[in-house]
């Protein structure tokens, strides 16, 4: 890999890499070392990915498998059928959406266990068709459908909660503001 | 296909829409064209996904200087060439080794054995080491273009996982009149993967095409058979999910 290679590399796929890195450690720090660490892979080892058009789920498979390794689950991840995946449908609406904040979405990401909260985050990057998603966290294909499935129902729960939780508090200020004119022209 | 099918393969379409020319999408959403309750909850759907990719892609922005520090990396840490990394060159001694026992073995043979033979023989020399030998094709296809220079045939698939990897040694012996070909492969564990492939027919019990996994001593395999070719694969590291990887 020459520098002209890397640096494109590092231009076109560190953003969502520190995303992905993010969405699987939880804190910025770890996510800004995997993605160190992953482009430290390419250069050092980068001989072995010859074909360019095979660079981003390299990385992306590195960056996972490096995360992998720091939790030191040589394992496979379980894997679940479709059939045993609950079609939970969320409460959370397209209007309760515009009451939370992108923190306030990611962080609901980051409460979703590890093994839902990988696929959906690549999905959400819109970065990666649901094949590209199983080469990377090497599962099957049915695993990832049944992921996301169960993952957005959980992600969607958990928003729904701190939408609810955000409507209150805006209810309670508005309240509370309320009484405190009231309190003055007393 | 059931509504909850349908919304179960819908789930995974991309919400900005670059799964529109996905064919595993045609069925659901044609079914979702036709079906009012089905087209409502896909909107709904499209239109959540949508706006928590957005949220999510703004709220994981890198630190500044991260961009800075990716690039100034490349000027701190030059690539080691792989033939001097210590790793590699244990890898190399391994593979060597293990084609010189089965050169010995091969040539020696009187004739067609049986698959679980042949099995052990790979698995039971794999953590063998001695001296790298010979100049060899750094990949897969400087590999099949040496073997069709020298008309031999190139035709064997190899699993998805092999795709790209740098070949460490290989070797084609001539046994019983039956090529074999054993390719060696670096794995990300510094660990080796032994490729074996062998014309099918040379074997009396081979394999079935769905991948065989087993466990022999500290060596873990996997083999199978595809067209004309039996394959197997001898990892080092003993950790059959190695082996999975690859498929």
């Amino acid at each position: 890999m020459n520098d002209r290679d890397y640096e494109d590399a590092v231009v076109n796929f560190y953003e969502r890499l520190y995303a992905f890195g993010y969405s699987l450690t939880g804190n910025p720090d770890d996510a800004s070392e995997l993605t160190q660490e992953t482009f430290y892979r390419l250069l050092t080892t980068g001989a072995v990915v010859r074909d360019s058009s095979k660079i981003k789920s390299w990385l992306f498979t590195t960056l996972y498998r490096v995360f992998l390794g720091w939790e030191q689950r040589r394992a496979l991840l379980p894997h679940f059928e479709i059939s045993s995946v609950e079609n939970e449908i969320s409460p959370v609406t397209p209007d309760q959406m515009d009451v939370l904040l992108d923190d306030a979405v990611r962080d609901s990401l980051l409460e979703v266990e590890e093994r839902y909260r990988a696929p959906l985050l690549l999905f959400y990057l819109n970065d990666h068709s649901y094949e590209e998603i199983a080469a990377i966290l090497a599962v099957p294909i049915g695993t990832v459908m049944s992921r996301l499935s169960r993952g957005k129902a959980l992600l969607r729960q958990r928003l729904a909660a701190r939408a609810i939780g955000t409507e209150t508090d805006g209810k309670i200020t508005h309240l509370q503001s309320r009484l405190d004119s009231a309190a003055r022209a007393l | 296909m059931t509504n909850e099918e349908a919304k179960l393969i819908l789930q995974a379409y991309a919400p900005n829409g670059q799964s529109a020319t996905d064919p595993n999408f045609q069925a659901a959403l044609n079914q979702a064209r036709c079906n009012r309750e089905l087209a409502d909850w896909f909107a709904n759907e499209q239109a959540l996904d949508s706006r928590i990719s957005g949220s999510l892609i703004k709220s994981l922005n890198p630190p500044p200087k991260l961009r800075s520090l990716l690039l100034a990396q490349k000027a701190i840490i030059r690539p080691v060439a792989w033939w001097r990394k210590r790793n590699h060159q244990l890898a190399l001694a391994g593979c060597s080794m293990l084609v010189i026992i089965f050169s010995l073995a091969w040539f020696s043979h009187p004739g067609p054995i049986e698959f679980v033979k042949y099995r052990e023989k790979m698995a039971g020399s794999a953590a063998e080491t001695i001296e790298p030998v010979g100049e060899i094709p750094r990949d897969i296809y400087q590999l099949r273009r040496w073997l069709t220079e020298n008309e031999l045939d190139a035709s064997f698939i190899l699993p998805s996982g092999l795709d790209g990897r740098a070949i460490s040694n290989c070797r084609v012996l001539n046994w019983s009149g039956t090529k074999v070909y054993l390719v060696c492969y670096e794995l990300e564990n510094h660990q080796t993967a032994h490729l074996a492939v062998i014309d099918r027919s040379a074997l009396k019990d081979a394999p079935p095409e769905s991948p065989v996994f087993d466990q022999l001593g500290k060596v873990a395999t996997v083999s199978w058979s595809r067209g004309s070719h039996t394959y197997m694969i001898a990892s080092t590291s003993g950790i059959p999910s190695d082996l999975m990887k690859l498929f």
